[in-house]
């Protein structure tokens, strides 16, 4: 004879028939309620899926004329480029005040403060002329 | 999927009230039995019942890649239940309640309304799996697939259930 892996003892098999034997039955008016809400789901089913439609729509032509928008009216940020010739003045002038300084590191500050001489705030629509100082203060040691 | 339910399903999926009232009478029973058994309380197992063919109207167009409808059915019951019993606070999530409220149906024996407060006082996991064998009447292939274990693990689950009952009834003697 095989064995049944999924068979009880008599004592757990007898406690499952007495779970069974008190199972409540469902009340008369729950089938009535069920297939009420089937039939109110399935009305709202097509509204929720015009909704979900013009929603969709919506967002497409949000992100149309967004798109669009965009292109008409090109908002490029200027990035002003390095100065190499001031960015050479400033490492002769540091070199000539602090000679101990090493050469990469010198470098590397004059570099940043030719960077930094042209960082300043401007409107990402606007020019970095309008809006710079015309005496724009160098950096001096 | 079964050959008696693929009219069924077809039913479902065109949305045939006849379908659903069909559908009830074949699982209605066992799904408010076990939603009553997870959640403790007929009013809440009442309400899953209403969710999960809520739900199947909701998902209809995808029914026919389910390939076995009680154990789809009990799975949403399962999601419903667990939906019902955070709205409701008493969840620690993401399993069923572990201390839900005792409501044991009318006019039992005493030995009966016994049992069925210990089985309320049994961990979620294992009155979860008591619920779907006894209640929904799901073999343990089905079981398996509605708590994504394998049938093995769900006889096994169901033993242990079945005798930290037997534990408890004993202590309570």
């Amino acid at each position: 004879m095989k064995h049944d892996p999924h068979s009880l003892p008599p004592d757990l098999a007898a406690l499952e028939q007495g779970l069974a034997a008190a199972r409540p039955e469902p009340p008369a008016h729950l089938r009535s309620q069920v297939l009420q809400r089937v039939q109110w789901e399935q009305s709202r089913s097509p509204r929720r899926r015009r909704l979900h439609f013009a929603a969709a729509a919506a967002i497409v032509l949000l992100l149309g004329a967004h798109f669009g928008f965009g292109l008409s009216h090109p908002q490029g940020v200027p990035r002003p480029g390095l100065d190499r010739r001031q960015a050479q003045a400033g490492y002769r002038e540091l070199r000539e005040a602090l000679p101990e300084l090493p050469e990469e590191q010198a470098w590397r500050m004059s570099l940043s403060m030719a960077a930094g001489q042209n960082l300043l705030p401007y409107g990402p629509t606007g020019s970095a002329r309008l809006v710079q100082p015309a005496n724009n203060p160098r950096w001096n040691p | 999927m079964s050959e008696p339910e693929v009219p069924l399903q077809l039913g479902l999926k065109v949305g045939d009230p006849a379908a659903f009232g069909s559908v009830y009478d074949r699982y209605g029973p066992g799904l408010y039995r076990a939603a009553w058994r997870m959640l403790g309380r007929q009013a809440d197992a009442e309400d899953a019942v209403q969710e999960v063919f809520a739900a199947v109207v909701r998902s209809r167009h995808r029914l026919g890649e389910v390939e076995d409808l009680g154990a789809y059915l009990f799975a949403s019951l399962r999601r419903a239940a667990q939906r019902i019993a955070r709205q409701r606070g008493r969840e620690p999530k993401p399993g069923l309640a572990s201390d839900p409220p005792v409501e044991s149906p009318d006019g039992q024996t005493a030995d009966a309304e016994r049992l069925w407060r210990a089985v309320a006082r049994l961990p979620a996991a294992q009155r979860e799996v008591l619920a779907l064998k006894i209640d929904g009447e799901l073999t343990f292939m089905q079981i398996g697939t509605v708590l994504g274990i394998s049938p093995n693990t769900a006889a096994s689950r169901y033993r242990y259930a079945l005798e930290k009952l037997r534990e408890t009834l004993e202590t309570k003697r």
